[in-house]
């Protein structure tokens, strides 16, 4: 039915068969740019870069690093959020980015035109501050153990992001053109590079390898790992709801929050280039401070700061996509994407909407039913 | 579900303090009208005038919480009357969400709530706004006004 390529893994390595794949689609012209994850200089973090040199990526590319420095939802949003782009560009994203990036599209603050997706199945990310302090020489060697670990156990999922261990998403949605695939097979010999749309099929037949089925068994190796996660997620709602509950868990989840709106900067939804949060509408002047402290009797700064959160929660929360880089922005480790998963999950229920889902879907605060919600309207015991 | 520690029987001096966003066309119409034919309703109600109540962003709920609000209440048109057609459904939608935010998060969300009250519904404005400051009043003072920060 669809188009597939297998990729024949050599010394346990699959990092290095997917590099001669997408250096071939640079080198046939099946693609002019390709912008996929490359360690930094020292090896200690992970970036998108941009290729248009075939000979730049000899084994240089990590498509399947286990660390997302940036959102590259934000990284394309950037760049076409202007102008779409007129080359043909390949971008390599994680699951959860192909999410925010469609919902980004929605927001009206990227194009998806000529551009290709190249989804990868996710291993889940360790936290860049992790992986820094970790003693890997780069990012590959990491990836290989937790491919090694993910069939034979031991890699210690604690290791973790917070949000990647409740994440119920491991693989690509429908908007990548093609997948690198991990689940249902065994990426220590072999790999398979998947089509699944039409863009994506083009591009498996330029690029020259040969066309094969794509394998069987994923669907069930898929559909247990996401029940398993769904499980977990769950398993997280619940402890979360009891932590963050009423005024005494809102103080204790900000007590430490220095208001530098680091989790702002980085999360690829808040999108506004003028913040609400950031304007001269919370510039009080003096009067308000002493209104305050002479109200209250005793008054911590900064201000603003569950006012901030809860706010920005109120923006985003129909689009968070739960790839928690919030948290791994927060230099007080302040939990938020139990707060921000959490909420997002119930308030996306209630519209019944799921971000990163479908291009055609309204966002839910953008339109409305005539007959709905009636139960929130008056007192409600009607 | 939350509140239970601050609810009393009505019977100490708590004087609820409650901010209300009433829509310029019909709600605000109604106070006016309540006003004229010298209907009376509690004082606690704090108005303020918005062009639309979809023109209202759930931040200004969160904060009025936040500085101490008892209870937020929000008027607007009736559906299908809206001046800017829609903004009322709009709101729904944002009232919606505020109120699920909160009740996830263990919050009250009793204390913010949105009514459909006409331009001609006077007696209905203070009905309605007697009845949610009772309502509040029953529940008790705010929590979020011990916060040592906002």
């Amino acid at each position: 039915m669809s188009k597939a390529i297998r990729l024949k893994v050599e010394n346990q390595d699959p990092v290095e068969a997917i590099n001669s794949f997408l250096k071939k689609l640079l080198e046939v012209n099946a693609v002019d740019i390709l912008i996929a994850p490359m360690d930094a200089y020292d090896g200690k973090s992970v970036f998108p870069t941009m290729f248009s040199d075939p000979n730049e990526i000899n084994g240089k590319v990590n498509p399947l690093a286990p660390v997302l420095s940036v959102s590259y939802a934000t990284t394309v949003s950037k760049m076409t959020r202007l102008r779409p782009f007129s080359k043909k560009v390949a971008v390599v994203m994680k699951p959860c980015d192909i999410r925010t990036l469609i919902e980004l599209v929605k927001l009206k603050q990227a194009s998806l035109e000529n551009l290709i997706i190249i989804g990868t199945d996710c291993l889940g990310t360790v936290s860049i501050k992790d992986f820094k302090k970790a003693t890997y020489a780069n990012s590959r060697e990491l990836t290989l153990e937790m491919i090694s670990a993910s069939f034979n156990g031991g890699f210690d999922e604690n290791r973790l992001r917070s949000a990647c261990r409740v994440c119920e998403f491991p693989v690509p949605n429908k908007y990548a053109d093609i997948e690198i695939q991990l689940y249902g097979v065994n990426p220590k010999e072999e790999v398979y590079i998947v089509a699944k749309t039409e863009k994506g099929e083009k591009l498996l037949d330029a690029s020259g390898f040969e066309i094969v089925e794509p394998p069987s068994n994923r669907k069930e190796a898929v559909e247990r790992l996401v029940e398993e996660r769904i499980k977990k997620r769950d398993e997280f709602f619940e402890r979360t709801k009891k932590e963050i509950h009423g005024v005494e868990g809102l103080k204790k989840m900000f007590s430490t929050c220095i208001n530098c709106h680091n989790c702002m900067t980085a999360c690829p939804i808040c999108a506004c280039k003028e913040c609400f949060f950031n304007s001269s509408t919370f510039e009080y002047g003096s009067l308000k401070y002493e209104m305050w402290a002479e109200n209250r009797g005793v008054f911590m700064l900064p201000n603003d700061k569950i006012m901030f959160h809860l706010g920005r929660l109120s923006h985003i929360a129909t689009s968070c996509t739960g790839c928690g880089l919030c948290e791994q922005a927060c230099p007080v480790d302040i939990p938020l994407l139990k707060l921000f998963k959490t909420v997002g999950y119930e308030v996306q229920k209630l519209f019944n909407y799921e971000p990163g889902r479908d291009l055609e879907e309204p966002l839910p605060l953008t339109t409305f039913k005539e007959a709905e919600l009636e139960n929130f309207v008056g007192s409600g015991e009607e | 579900m939350t509140d239970k520690d601050n609810e009393n029987d009505g019977k100490s001096n708590f004087e609820p303090s409650i901010i209300g966003f009433f829509c310029n066309w019909c709600t605000s119409s109604a106070a006016d009208l309540a006003g004229t034919a010298r209907l009376q309703y509690p004082p606690n109600v704090k108005p303020i005038r918005v062009m639309c109540t979809g023109f209202i962003d759930p931040v200004y709920i969160i904060r009025a919480l936040l500085e101490g609000a008892d209870g937020v209440i929000i008027g607007g048109c009736h559906p299908g009357d809206c001046h800017y057609i829609n903004g009322n459904f709009k709101a729904r939608r944002r009232v919606a969400m505020i109120k699920t935010i909160l009740k996830t998060l263990g919050l009250d969300d009793r204390r913010v709530r949105i009514e459909w009250i006409s331009a001609s519904e006077g007696k209905r404005f203070a009905d309605v706004m007697t009845e949610f400051t009772e309502y509040i009043r029953k529940l008790g003072p705010n929590p979020m006004k011990q916060l040592k920060t906002i």
